[in-house]
Protein backbone atom coordinates (compact mmCIF):
# COMPACT_ATOMS: atom_id res chain seq x y z
CA UNK A 1 0.00 0.00 0.00
CA UNK A 2 1.27 3.47 -0.87
CA UNK A 3 0.22 6.74 0.72
CA UNK A 4 0.70 10.36 -0.25
CA UNK A 5 2.58 12.01 2.59
CA UNK A 6 1.24 15.38 1.48
CA UNK A 7 -2.27 14.26 2.42
CA UNK A 8 -1.12 14.02 6.05
CA UNK A 9 -1.20 17.82 6.07
CA UNK A 10 -4.91 17.73 5.32
CA UNK A 11 -5.51 15.27 8.13
CA UNK A 12 -3.45 17.33 10.52
CA UNK A 13 -5.56 20.39 9.70
CA UNK A 14 -8.72 18.38 10.33
CA UNK A 15 -7.22 17.21 13.61
CA UNK A 16 -6.36 20.77 14.61
CA UNK A 17 -9.86 22.00 13.79
CA UNK A 18 -11.29 19.11 15.82
CA UNK A 19 -9.00 19.90 18.74
CA UNK A 20 -10.07 23.55 18.71
CA UNK A 21 -13.71 22.47 18.86
CA UNK A 22 -12.91 20.08 21.69
CA UNK A 23 -11.10 22.84 23.59
CA UNK A 24 -14.02 25.22 23.12
CA UNK A 25 -16.36 22.51 24.39
CA UNK A 26 -14.20 22.09 27.50
CA UNK A 27 -14.23 25.84 28.02
CA UNK A 28 -18.03 26.02 27.69
CA UNK A 29 -18.45 23.11 30.08
CA UNK A 30 -15.99 24.20 32.74
CA UNK A 31 -15.77 27.98 32.37
CA UNK A 32 -11.99 27.67 32.16
CA UNK A 33 -9.87 29.38 29.58
CA UNK A 34 -8.60 26.72 27.15
CA UNK A 35 -6.10 26.65 24.32
CA UNK A 36 -4.83 23.97 21.96
CA UNK A 37 -1.09 23.77 22.54
CA UNK A 38 -0.46 21.55 19.54
CA UNK A 39 -1.86 18.79 17.39
CA UNK A 40 0.39 16.24 15.79
CA UNK A 41 0.24 12.95 13.98
CA UNK A 42 2.42 10.45 15.69
CA UNK A 43 3.84 7.35 13.98
CA UNK A 44 4.89 5.10 16.79
CA UNK A 45 6.49 1.67 16.49
CA UNK A 46 4.01 -0.77 17.93
CA UNK A 47 6.40 -1.85 20.66
CA UNK A 48 6.86 1.78 21.80
CA UNK A 49 3.20 2.71 22.03
CA UNK A 50 2.97 1.68 25.67
CA UNK A 51 5.55 4.32 26.54
CA UNK A 52 3.28 7.09 25.20
CA UNK A 53 0.88 6.38 28.03
CA UNK A 54 3.40 5.41 30.69
CA UNK A 55 2.76 8.41 32.96
CA UNK A 56 -0.99 8.59 32.50
CA UNK A 57 -2.84 8.85 35.80
CA UNK A 58 -6.44 9.32 34.68
CA UNK A 59 -7.85 8.18 31.36
CA UNK A 60 -11.26 7.96 29.77
CA UNK A 61 -11.83 5.98 26.58
CA UNK A 62 -14.53 6.35 23.95
CA UNK A 63 -14.89 4.15 20.89
CA UNK A 64 -16.06 5.53 17.59
CA UNK A 65 -17.40 3.95 14.47
CA UNK A 66 -18.66 4.96 11.04
CA UNK A 67 -16.65 7.11 8.63
CA UNK A 68 -13.74 6.75 11.03
CA UNK A 69 -13.17 3.74 13.26
CA UNK A 70 -11.10 3.50 16.39
CA UNK A 71 -11.06 5.05 19.80
CA UNK A 72 -10.32 8.27 21.62
CA UNK A 73 -8.48 8.58 24.91
CA UNK A 74 -8.60 11.66 27.09
CA UNK A 75 -5.81 11.61 29.66
CA UNK A 76 -4.94 13.79 32.64
CA UNK A 77 -2.38 13.83 35.38
CA UNK A 78 -3.89 13.90 38.87
CA UNK A 79 -3.49 17.65 39.42
CA UNK A 80 -5.02 18.58 36.09
CA UNK A 81 -7.89 16.14 36.61
CA UNK A 82 -8.57 17.66 40.05
CA UNK A 83 -8.45 21.15 38.62
CA UNK A 84 -11.04 20.47 35.93
CA UNK A 85 -13.22 18.48 38.34
CA UNK A 86 -13.22 21.36 40.82
CA UNK A 87 -14.23 23.76 38.07
CA UNK A 88 -17.06 21.44 37.05
CA UNK A 89 -18.21 20.82 40.61
CA UNK A 90 -18.48 24.53 41.30
CA UNK A 91 -16.34 24.50 44.41
CA UNK A 92 -17.47 21.12 45.76
CA UNK A 93 -14.52 19.86 47.83
CA UNK A 94 -15.06 16.23 46.82
CA UNK A 95 -16.11 16.27 43.16
CA UNK A 96 -17.30 13.08 41.51
CA UNK A 97 -14.57 11.75 39.18
CA UNK A 98 -17.31 10.53 36.83
CA UNK A 99 -17.50 14.16 35.65
CA UNK A 100 -14.38 13.36 33.65
CA UNK A 101 -16.48 10.98 31.58
CA UNK A 102 -18.73 13.87 30.68
CA UNK A 103 -15.68 15.96 29.74
CA UNK A 104 -14.44 13.14 27.51
CA UNK A 105 -17.87 12.73 26.00
CA UNK A 106 -18.31 16.34 24.99
CA UNK A 107 -14.70 16.77 23.85
CA UNK A 108 -14.74 13.59 21.74
CA UNK A 109 -18.09 14.48 20.28
CA UNK A 110 -16.80 17.94 19.30
CA UNK A 111 -13.56 16.49 17.98
CA UNK A 112 -15.11 13.88 15.72
CA UNK A 113 -17.70 16.37 14.47
CA UNK A 114 -14.88 18.08 12.63
CA UNK A 115 -13.88 14.81 11.00
CA UNK A 116 -17.45 13.92 10.12
CA UNK A 117 -17.95 17.32 8.47
CA UNK A 118 -14.79 16.92 6.44
CA UNK A 119 -15.61 13.35 5.41
CA UNK A 120 -19.29 14.23 4.86
CA UNK A 121 -20.30 11.09 6.71
CA UNK A 122 -21.42 10.33 10.22
CA UNK A 123 -19.27 9.06 13.08
CA UNK A 124 -20.94 7.46 16.09
CA UNK A 125 -19.34 7.44 19.52
CA UNK A 126 -19.81 5.07 22.44
CA UNK A 127 -20.46 5.79 26.11
CA UNK A 128 -17.23 6.93 27.84
CA UNK A 129 -15.53 4.59 30.29
CA UNK A 130 -12.69 5.21 32.71
CA UNK A 131 -9.73 2.97 31.88
CA UNK A 132 -6.69 1.95 33.85
CA UNK A 133 -4.71 0.41 31.02
CA UNK A 134 -4.65 2.97 28.20
CA UNK A 135 -1.37 1.55 26.96
CA UNK A 136 -3.12 -1.71 26.06
CA UNK A 137 -5.89 -0.13 24.10
CA UNK A 138 -3.93 0.90 21.04
CA UNK A 139 -4.95 -0.96 17.92
CA UNK A 140 -2.35 -2.72 15.80
CA UNK A 141 -2.48 -3.59 12.16
CA UNK A 142 -1.15 -6.31 9.94
CA UNK A 143 0.02 -3.84 7.35
CA UNK A 144 2.53 -2.00 9.43
CA UNK A 145 4.71 -2.09 12.49
CA UNK A 146 3.60 1.32 13.63
CA UNK A 147 0.40 2.98 14.76
CA UNK A 148 -1.01 6.35 13.81
CA UNK A 149 -1.85 8.40 16.85
CA UNK A 150 -3.36 11.90 16.65
CA UNK A 151 -2.38 13.82 19.75
CA UNK A 152 -3.76 17.20 20.83
CA UNK A 153 -2.53 18.91 23.95
CA UNK A 154 -5.17 21.19 25.43
CA UNK A 155 -4.13 23.65 28.13
CA UNK A 156 -6.72 25.04 30.53
CA UNK A 157 -6.95 27.43 33.45
CA UNK A 158 -4.11 29.69 34.50
CA UNK A 159 -1.93 27.19 36.39
CA UNK A 160 -0.43 25.35 33.44
CA UNK A 161 -2.81 22.39 33.60
CA UNK A 162 -3.46 20.38 30.50
CA UNK A 163 -5.09 17.27 29.17
CA UNK A 164 -4.07 15.24 26.17
CA UNK A 165 -6.56 14.01 23.67
CA UNK A 166 -5.53 10.99 21.61
CA UNK A 167 -7.37 9.79 18.57
CA UNK A 168 -6.36 6.24 17.73
CA UNK A 169 -7.86 5.31 14.38
CA UNK A 170 -7.92 1.70 13.30
CA UNK A 171 -4.66 1.67 11.27
CA UNK A 172 -5.94 -0.37 8.34
CA UNK A 173 -9.04 1.70 7.68
CA UNK A 174 -7.10 4.92 8.30
CA UNK A 175 -4.45 3.89 5.78
CA UNK A 176 -7.17 3.19 3.24
CA UNK A 177 -8.59 6.63 3.92
CA UNK A 178 -5.16 8.19 3.48
CA UNK A 179 -4.71 6.34 0.23
CA UNK A 180 -8.09 7.46 -1.09
CA UNK A 181 -7.46 11.07 -0.16
CA UNK A 182 -4.05 11.18 -1.85
CA UNK A 183 -3.67 13.27 -4.92
CA UNK A 184 -3.20 11.75 -8.37
CA UNK A 185 0.42 12.85 -8.46
CA UNK A 186 2.77 10.23 -7.07
CA UNK A 187 5.44 12.78 -6.07
CA UNK A 188 4.79 12.41 -2.37
CA UNK A 189 4.02 8.71 -2.41
CA UNK A 190 5.83 6.33 -0.13
CA UNK A 191 5.03 2.74 0.61
CA UNK A 192 3.83 2.00 4.10
CA UNK A 193 6.44 -0.75 4.34
CA UNK A 194 9.20 1.74 3.48
CA UNK A 195 7.94 4.21 6.04
CA UNK A 196 7.67 1.47 8.62
CA UNK A 197 11.24 0.36 7.87
CA UNK A 198 12.53 3.92 8.23
CA UNK A 199 10.85 4.30 11.61
CA UNK A 200 12.29 0.98 12.77
CA UNK A 201 15.70 2.02 11.46
CA UNK A 202 15.51 5.24 13.44
CA UNK A 203 14.34 3.42 16.56
CA UNK A 204 17.39 1.16 16.23
CA UNK A 205 19.52 4.33 15.90
CA UNK A 206 18.07 5.61 19.15
CA UNK A 207 19.09 2.36 20.86
CA UNK A 208 22.62 2.86 19.57
CA UNK A 209 22.66 6.39 20.93
CA UNK A 210 21.55 5.17 24.35
CA UNK A 211 24.26 2.49 24.32
CA UNK A 212 26.89 5.07 23.35
CA UNK A 213 25.77 7.38 26.15
CA UNK A 214 25.93 4.49 28.59
CA UNK A 215 29.44 3.56 27.43
CA UNK A 216 30.73 7.12 27.73
CA UNK A 217 29.13 7.98 31.05
CA UNK A 218 28.89 4.63 32.80
CA UNK A 219 25.28 5.54 33.61
CA UNK A 220 22.76 2.85 32.73
CA UNK A 221 20.36 4.20 30.09
CA UNK A 222 17.11 3.21 28.47
CA UNK A 223 15.24 4.51 25.43
CA UNK A 224 11.90 5.56 26.87
CA UNK A 225 10.19 6.86 23.74
CA UNK A 226 10.95 6.92 20.05
CA UNK A 227 8.43 8.18 17.60
CA UNK A 228 8.07 10.16 14.42
CA UNK A 229 5.76 13.14 14.61
CA UNK A 230 4.17 14.97 11.73
CA UNK A 231 3.55 18.36 13.24
CA UNK A 232 2.70 21.89 12.08
CA UNK A 233 5.91 23.89 12.03
CA UNK A 234 4.34 26.35 14.45
CA UNK A 235 3.85 23.59 17.05
CA UNK A 236 7.40 22.18 17.05
CA UNK A 237 8.34 23.94 20.28
CA UNK A 238 5.66 22.09 22.24
CA UNK A 239 7.83 18.96 22.25
CA UNK A 240 9.59 20.22 25.38
CA UNK A 241 8.46 21.96 28.53
CA UNK A 242 9.37 25.58 29.23
CA UNK A 243 12.43 24.62 31.28
CA UNK A 244 16.15 25.06 30.68
CA UNK A 245 18.08 22.55 28.57
CA UNK A 246 21.77 22.09 27.93
CA UNK A 247 23.00 20.45 24.77
CA UNK A 248 24.09 20.74 21.18
CA UNK A 249 22.50 21.41 17.81
CA UNK A 250 23.86 20.13 14.49
CA UNK A 251 23.04 20.82 10.89
CA UNK A 252 23.34 17.79 8.63
CA UNK A 253 23.46 17.58 4.87
CA UNK A 254 23.83 14.97 2.16
CA UNK A 255 21.12 12.74 0.72
CA UNK A 256 18.99 14.18 3.44
CA UNK A 257 19.37 17.64 5.01
CA UNK A 258 18.13 18.87 8.33
CA UNK A 259 18.89 19.55 11.96
CA UNK A 260 19.57 17.46 15.03
CA UNK A 261 19.30 18.60 18.63
CA UNK A 262 20.66 16.63 21.58
CA UNK A 263 19.44 18.25 24.78
CA UNK A 264 19.70 17.33 28.43
CA UNK A 265 17.35 18.71 31.04
CA UNK A 266 19.50 21.26 32.86
CA UNK A 267 19.42 19.41 36.18
CA UNK A 268 20.84 16.25 34.60
CA UNK A 269 23.38 17.91 32.29
CA UNK A 270 26.01 18.30 34.96
CA UNK A 271 25.45 14.68 36.01
CA UNK A 272 26.39 13.39 32.56
CA UNK A 273 29.19 15.91 32.10
CA UNK A 274 30.70 14.95 35.46
CA UNK A 275 30.41 11.28 34.53
CA UNK A 276 32.50 11.86 31.41
CA UNK A 277 35.11 14.16 32.94
CA UNK A 278 38.00 13.08 35.17
CA UNK A 279 37.44 13.75 38.86
CA UNK A 280 38.04 17.40 39.74
CA UNK A 281 37.76 18.58 36.13
CA UNK A 282 34.51 20.44 36.45
CA UNK A 283 35.11 23.94 35.10
CA UNK A 284 32.35 25.44 32.97
CA UNK A 285 34.49 25.13 29.84
CA UNK A 286 35.19 21.47 30.52
CA UNK A 287 31.52 20.75 31.15
CA UNK A 288 30.65 22.42 27.85
CA UNK A 289 33.33 20.41 26.09
CA UNK A 290 31.95 17.18 27.58
CA UNK A 291 28.40 18.00 26.48
CA UNK A 292 29.70 18.82 22.98
CA UNK A 293 31.55 15.52 22.78
CA UNK A 294 28.48 13.60 23.93
CA UNK A 295 26.51 15.45 21.26
CA UNK A 296 29.06 14.57 18.59
CA UNK A 297 28.96 10.87 19.38
CA UNK A 298 25.18 10.92 19.57
CA UNK A 299 24.79 12.73 16.25
CA UNK A 300 27.20 10.38 14.51
CA UNK A 301 25.54 7.26 15.90
CA UNK A 302 22.12 8.45 14.84
CA UNK A 303 22.86 9.87 11.42
CA UNK A 304 25.29 7.15 10.37
CA UNK A 305 22.47 4.64 10.70
CA UNK A 306 20.52 6.49 8.03
CA UNK A 307 23.59 6.94 5.82
CA UNK A 308 24.69 3.32 6.03
CA UNK A 309 21.21 1.97 5.35
CA UNK A 310 21.12 4.12 2.22
CA UNK A 311 24.74 3.39 1.35
CA UNK A 312 25.49 7.10 1.19
CA UNK A 313 27.13 9.77 3.32
CA UNK A 314 25.44 12.38 5.47
CA UNK A 315 27.74 14.99 6.98
CA UNK A 316 27.02 16.94 10.10
CA UNK A 317 28.34 20.28 11.32
CA UNK A 318 30.39 20.92 14.43
CA UNK A 319 28.24 21.07 17.58
CA UNK A 320 26.52 24.35 18.40
CA UNK A 321 26.37 24.49 22.21
CA UNK A 322 23.16 25.69 23.86
CA UNK A 323 22.24 26.34 27.48
CA UNK A 324 18.88 28.03 27.37
CA UNK A 325 15.10 27.64 27.20
CA UNK A 326 14.44 24.38 25.36
CA UNK A 327 11.49 25.84 23.51
CA UNK A 328 13.55 28.76 22.24
CA UNK A 329 16.16 26.32 20.90
CA UNK A 330 13.58 24.23 19.05
CA UNK A 331 11.90 27.40 17.82
CA UNK A 332 15.13 28.61 16.26
CA UNK A 333 15.32 25.33 14.33
CA UNK A 334 11.64 25.50 13.39
CA UNK A 335 12.10 28.98 11.97
CA UNK A 336 14.80 27.68 9.62
CA UNK A 337 12.46 24.94 8.38
CA UNK A 338 9.47 27.31 8.21
CA UNK A 339 11.01 29.16 5.30
CA UNK A 340 10.36 26.12 3.09
CA UNK A 341 7.70 23.94 4.69
CA UNK A 342 4.47 24.15 6.63
CA UNK A 343 4.83 20.86 8.50
CA UNK A 344 7.85 19.16 10.03
CA UNK A 345 8.80 15.54 10.41
CA UNK A 346 10.30 15.25 13.87
CA UNK A 347 11.96 12.17 15.31
CA UNK A 348 11.51 12.49 19.05
CA UNK A 349 13.66 10.26 21.24
CA UNK A 350 13.72 10.34 25.03
CA UNK A 351 16.52 8.52 26.81
CA UNK A 352 16.21 8.04 30.54
CA UNK A 353 18.75 6.70 33.00
CA UNK A 354 19.20 5.23 36.44
CA UNK A 355 20.75 8.54 37.48
CA UNK A 356 18.33 11.49 37.34
CA UNK A 357 19.03 12.40 33.73
CA UNK A 358 16.85 12.72 30.63
CA UNK A 359 18.33 13.18 27.20
CA UNK A 360 16.03 14.40 24.43
CA UNK A 361 17.09 13.91 20.85
CA UNK A 362 15.21 15.58 18.03
CA UNK A 363 15.95 15.06 14.35
CA UNK A 364 14.31 17.34 11.82
CA UNK A 365 14.85 16.01 8.30
CA UNK A 366 13.78 18.37 5.53
CA UNK A 367 10.47 17.25 4.03
CA UNK A 368 11.75 16.71 0.50
CA UNK A 369 14.80 14.76 1.63
CA UNK A 370 12.67 12.71 3.96
CA UNK A 371 10.42 11.54 1.13
CA UNK A 372 13.44 10.78 -1.06
CA UNK A 373 15.16 8.79 1.63
CA UNK A 374 12.10 6.81 2.66
CA UNK A 375 11.43 5.96 -0.98
CA UNK A 376 15.03 4.87 -1.45
CA UNK A 377 15.01 2.37 1.39
CA UNK A 378 14.93 -1.36 0.85
CA UNK A 379 11.63 -2.12 2.54
CA UNK A 380 12.90 -5.57 3.55
CA UNK A 381 16.01 -4.10 5.18
CA UNK A 382 17.07 -5.86 8.38
CA UNK A 383 17.55 -2.76 10.53
CA UNK A 384 19.63 -4.66 13.06
CA UNK A 385 22.26 -5.34 10.39
CA UNK A 386 22.95 -1.62 9.77
CA UNK A 387 26.37 -0.53 11.00
CA UNK A 388 26.66 2.44 13.35
CA UNK A 389 29.44 4.17 15.18
CA UNK B 1 -8.49 31.67 22.47
CA UNK B 2 -11.56 31.00 24.53
CA UNK B 3 -12.71 31.21 28.12
CA UNK B 4 -13.67 33.49 30.95
CA UNK B 5 -10.52 33.96 33.07
CA UNK B 6 -9.34 37.42 32.07
CA UNK B 7 -6.03 37.76 33.83
CA UNK B 8 -3.68 35.82 31.55
CA UNK B 9 -3.92 34.91 27.88
CA UNK B 10 -1.33 32.65 26.33
CA UNK B 11 -0.09 33.54 22.88
CA UNK B 12 1.41 30.62 20.97
CA UNK B 13 3.90 30.55 18.14
CA UNK B 14 2.51 32.23 15.00
CA UNK B 15 -0.32 33.51 17.13
CA UNK B 16 -1.68 36.78 18.47
CA UNK B 17 -4.24 37.99 20.95
CA UNK B 18 -5.87 41.33 21.70
CA UNK B 19 -7.64 42.42 24.85
CA UNK B 20 -9.46 45.35 26.40
CA UNK B 21 -10.12 43.75 29.79
CA UNK B 22 -6.84 44.08 31.63
CA UNK B 23 -5.51 40.62 30.83
CA UNK B 24 -1.80 39.94 30.66
CA UNK B 25 -0.66 38.53 27.32
CA UNK B 26 2.16 36.01 27.63
CA UNK B 27 4.32 34.08 25.22
CA UNK B 28 7.27 31.82 25.91
CA UNK B 29 10.30 30.32 24.21
CA UNK B 30 11.11 33.18 21.86
CA UNK B 31 14.25 32.34 19.92
CA UNK B 32 14.59 33.94 16.52
CA UNK B 33 10.88 34.72 16.50
CA UNK B 34 9.83 38.22 17.44
CA UNK B 35 7.12 39.41 19.84
CA UNK B 36 5.47 42.78 19.28
CA UNK B 37 3.16 44.33 21.86
CA UNK B 38 0.85 47.20 20.90
CA UNK B 39 -1.28 49.30 23.23
CA UNK B 40 -3.21 52.55 23.33
CA UNK B 41 -3.67 54.98 26.21
CA UNK B 42 -7.04 53.40 27.07
CA UNK B 43 -5.60 50.01 27.98
CA UNK B 44 -6.43 48.21 24.77
CA UNK B 45 -3.62 46.12 23.43
CA UNK B 46 -2.35 43.03 21.72
CA UNK B 47 0.64 40.74 21.44
CA UNK B 48 1.94 39.10 18.27
CA UNK B 49 4.43 36.18 18.19
CA UNK B 50 5.65 35.94 14.58
CA UNK B 51 8.11 33.48 13.03
CA UNK B 52 9.13 34.98 9.71
CA UNK B 53 9.52 38.54 8.39
CA UNK B 54 7.42 38.67 5.25
CA UNK B 55 4.20 36.91 4.27
CA UNK B 56 3.99 35.24 0.87
CA UNK B 57 1.06 36.32 -1.29
CA UNK B 58 -0.87 33.12 -0.54
CA UNK B 59 -0.31 33.20 3.23
CA UNK B 60 -3.15 31.69 5.24
CA UNK B 61 -1.70 32.07 8.71
CA UNK B 62 -1.31 35.85 9.09
CA UNK B 63 0.19 35.76 12.57
CA UNK B 64 3.05 33.59 11.33
CA UNK B 65 4.58 36.62 9.59
CA UNK B 66 5.64 39.95 11.02
CA UNK B 67 4.14 42.15 8.29
CA UNK B 68 0.75 40.47 7.92
CA UNK B 69 0.55 39.74 11.64
CA UNK B 70 0.98 43.38 12.61
CA UNK B 71 -1.63 44.46 10.09
CA UNK B 72 -4.05 41.83 11.36
CA UNK B 73 -3.43 42.80 14.98
CA UNK B 74 -3.96 46.48 14.22
CA UNK B 75 -7.25 45.60 12.49
CA UNK B 76 -8.38 43.52 15.47
CA UNK B 77 -7.48 46.34 17.85
CA UNK B 78 -9.47 48.73 15.70
CA UNK B 79 -12.47 46.39 15.84
CA UNK B 80 -12.02 46.21 19.60
CA UNK B 81 -12.40 50.00 19.76
CA UNK B 82 -8.76 50.86 20.30
CA UNK B 83 -7.50 54.27 19.33
CA UNK B 84 -5.16 53.10 16.57
CA UNK B 85 -3.69 56.60 16.19
CA UNK B 86 -2.27 56.48 19.69
CA UNK B 87 -0.79 52.99 19.49
CA UNK B 88 2.75 52.48 20.69
CA UNK B 89 4.89 49.36 20.44
CA UNK B 90 7.40 47.26 22.37
CA UNK B 91 9.51 44.61 20.63
CA UNK B 92 11.39 41.58 21.96
CA UNK B 93 13.12 38.56 20.47
CA UNK B 94 14.95 38.03 17.21
CA UNK B 95 17.96 36.38 18.79
CA UNK B 96 20.61 34.29 17.07
CA UNK B 97 20.79 31.30 19.39
CA UNK B 98 22.28 28.95 16.82
CA UNK B 99 24.90 29.32 14.16
CA UNK B 100 22.29 28.98 11.42
CA UNK B 101 21.29 31.30 8.62
CA UNK B 102 24.74 32.68 7.77
CA UNK B 103 25.48 36.39 8.07
CA UNK B 104 21.85 37.46 7.85
CA UNK B 105 20.00 35.33 10.40
CA UNK B 106 16.22 35.20 10.48
CA UNK B 107 16.05 36.74 13.95
CA UNK B 108 17.42 40.11 12.87
CA UNK B 109 15.33 40.02 9.69
CA UNK B 110 12.27 39.63 11.91
CA UNK B 111 13.30 42.60 14.03
CA UNK B 112 13.96 44.79 10.98
CA UNK B 113 10.62 43.73 9.47
CA UNK B 114 8.83 44.70 12.68
CA UNK B 115 10.56 48.09 12.85
CA UNK B 116 9.78 48.78 9.20
CA UNK B 117 6.13 47.71 9.47
CA UNK B 118 5.63 49.83 12.58
CA UNK B 119 7.22 52.85 10.92
CA UNK B 120 4.96 52.44 7.89
CA UNK B 121 1.97 52.28 10.23
CA UNK B 122 3.12 55.39 12.10
CA UNK B 123 3.48 53.49 15.38
CA UNK B 124 6.31 54.57 17.69
CA UNK B 125 8.53 51.92 19.22
CA UNK B 126 8.85 52.83 22.90
CA UNK B 127 11.10 49.98 23.93
CA UNK B 128 12.96 47.01 22.48
CA UNK B 129 15.05 44.11 23.68
CA UNK B 130 16.15 42.32 20.54
CA UNK B 131 19.03 40.34 19.09
CA UNK B 132 21.63 38.66 21.26
CA UNK B 133 21.95 34.92 21.55
CA UNK B 134 19.50 33.91 24.26
CA UNK B 135 15.88 32.83 24.44
CA UNK B 136 13.20 35.03 25.98
CA UNK B 137 9.76 34.74 27.54
CA UNK B 138 7.52 37.77 27.38
CA UNK B 139 4.60 39.08 29.39
CA UNK B 140 2.83 42.16 28.02
CA UNK B 141 0.35 44.24 29.99
CA UNK B 142 -1.79 46.35 27.66
CA UNK B 143 -3.22 48.37 30.53
CA UNK B 144 0.17 49.97 31.11
CA UNK B 145 2.10 49.00 28.00
CA UNK B 146 4.71 47.29 30.19
CA UNK B 147 6.60 44.41 28.63
CA UNK B 148 8.41 42.07 31.03
CA UNK B 149 11.12 39.88 29.53
CA UNK B 150 12.66 36.84 31.18
CA UNK B 151 15.82 35.04 30.16
CA UNK B 152 17.76 32.12 31.61
CA UNK B 153 20.52 33.34 33.94
CA UNK B 154 19.48 37.00 33.82
CA UNK B 155 17.28 39.27 35.89
CA UNK B 156 13.90 40.04 34.35
CA UNK B 157 13.85 43.16 32.23
CA UNK B 158 11.00 45.66 32.10
CA UNK B 159 10.40 47.81 29.03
Amino acid sequence: MRVDLASLGTFNRIGTAGANKAAEALSMLSGLETSVERTKINFTPVDSVEALFADVEQAVAIEFDGALEGQALLVFDEESASSVLEALANGDSDPDSAYLNEVANIMTSSFVDGWAEQLEETIDISTPTAVEDPEHRVPTAELTDFSFVFESDVGFGSDGHECRFYLLPDPTSFLEMLQESGEESADGDVSIRELSTFIQLTAAGAETVATNLETMTGIETDVAVTHLDFVPITDVTGAVDDGEYVGTVFEFDGTIDGYLAVMFEAAGASTVADAVLPEGANSEAMQQSAIEELGNVTASGFIDGWANALDTTIDHSVPDFVDDMGRAVLQSIAVQLAREQEFAYVFDVAITATEPMTCRLFAFPDAEGFRTVVSGLDEDLDVTSVERV
Amino acid sequence: MAGSEPHRIRVGVADMAVTDNGANLVTSGLGSCVAVGLHDQNGNGGLLHAMLPKAPTDAVDQAKYVDSGLEAMKDELSQLGANTRSLTAKIAGGSKMLDLGGDDPVGMKNVRAAEAALERAGIDVEGADTGGDTGRSVSFRPETGTMRIEQVDADPLKL
